[in-house]
């Protein structure tokens, strides 16, 4: 279906809302008077789990770029994709609670020689099988 | 310190659990199911292939296969890890199992028996991560363990007794260890993960724990093997050897 010259535009309100997301994201990181350091909670928000892999790596890459730090979290192991631990500026951080309710944080830390898992399995998917943490252990 | 559960069922990955917590002081976020659960989703589990398997096979499944448990210990991450690896020789001498059952009447038949599963299970995984992995062989069943607790028998080993897990439910309405209310949320706790875990709580402290490993071998060896794996991993990790806390 073809669209008249004056109906080729699609406004803020007619984007969905990860584009909207995404854009937020990026002038938060880009402008000058953006924070040089925000938390920022669900990054995955309306997003596709593959694109939330690119979101993540172009955010590391414009945040390292532009003097800013994020701390993100996310209970989607797509953003894992996006990481890469072997940059030290880029950390994982495992949020739990001991058995006493006391929050812990835990970081998950790589050999610099080795590729995880030999490179057979994401970090996505070894979070999602249990070998990072950060699941629930009460079912 | 991460430590992974091979187990038979969520019954043991509980007790399993406590006993990690007494031995090694690990809480339960940094304990993670291997097996039950964690390498299946809801439509394989429910295969008819994985249903027709018990779960004493599904354990030797998951030993011989090895790919969840070399993941686990990924030389590439910096934690120390373990592996631990429980089963029951309640049905060690079925085919597949192959163990033949020591003689019952035995003085050693409680030492045997475990012994001889767990050269088995050495022999499901093939020696691989000797060092990482640590075999949690109950002799007769997991309930034994908990026995030792709650009924102890003078010069008698509770893996020697026959139906641990009728002796454990009787012994449970008798014990003073216990309230009228808590004995009674156990009664009616349906998920075995919860039930386990609340029948074994007290086998969370090193002292309980010391305890009754003077009441049931494979339970002391366990403890044993498992305080020097993780000695040699992380000097100083082991609690049940060290004073009361």
């Amino acid at each position: 279906m073809a669209l008249d010259d004056e109906r080729r535009v699609f406004s803020a309100e007619n984007a969905n809302e990860g584009i909207l997301h995404v854009l937020f994201l990026r002038v938060l990181f880009l402008h000058p008077q953006g924070p040089r350091l925000m938390g920022i909670d669900h990054l995955e928000t309306a997003l596709n789990p593959h694109l939330l892999r690119h979101l993540v790596k172009a955010l590391a890459g414009i945040a390292a770029a532009h003097d800013r730090q994020a701390l993100v979290t996310t209970p989607n192991p797509a953003a894992l994709a996006g990481l890469t631990l072997h940059d030290d500026a880029q950390r994982l951080f495992i949020v739990s609670r001991d058995d006493d309710g006391h929050t812990q944080a835990r970081r998950v830390t790589v050999k610099p020689e080795h590729a995880v898992n030999g490179a057979k399995l994401k970090l996505s998917e070894l979070w999602m099988r249990g070998l990072l943490g950060g699941i629930p252990t009460h079912f | 310190m991460r430590v992974g559960v091979v187990a038979e069922g969520w019954a043991d990955c509980a007790v399993v659990r406590n006993l990690l917590k007494a031995a090694l002081g690990l809480d339960a976020a940094d304990v993670q199911s291997i097996r039950p659960e964690l390498q299946t989703d809801e439509t394989s589990a429910g295969a008819p292939t994985a249903r027709a398997l018990s779960n004493w096979q599904l354990v030797r499944e998951g030993c011989e296969r090895w790919a969840a448990i070399e993941a686990h210990l990924d030389d590439a991450f910096e934690d120390a890890r373990l592996v631990v690896v429980h089963i029951d020789t309640a049905e060690c001498h079925l085919s597949g199992f192959d163990v033949p059952r020591p003689d019952g009447a035995a003085d050693d038949y409680v030492t045997a028996c475990h012994d001889a599963v767990l050269a088995a299970l050495r022999g499901w995984t093939q020696g691989r991560r000797d060092a990482q992995l640590v075999g949690a062989v109950a002799v007769e069943e997991t309930d034994a363990w908990i026995l030792a607790h709650y009924a102890p028998e003078r010069g008698a080993d509770t893996g020697s007794l026959l139906q641990p897990k009728e002796r454990l439910q009787k012994a449970l309405e008798r014990t003073n260890a216990l309230s009228d209310r808590e004995r009674e949320s156990i009664r009616r706790e349906r998920s075995m993960l919860t039930r386990y875990h609340c029948l074994s709580e007290a086998l969370r402290k090193p002292k309980t724990l010391r305890a009754a490993m003077a009441h049931n071998a494979s339970l002391g060896r366990f403890v044993a093997r498992l305080c020097d794996a993780a000695e040699a991993l992380a000097p100083g990790s082991c609690r049940v050897h060290e004073r009361d806390t």
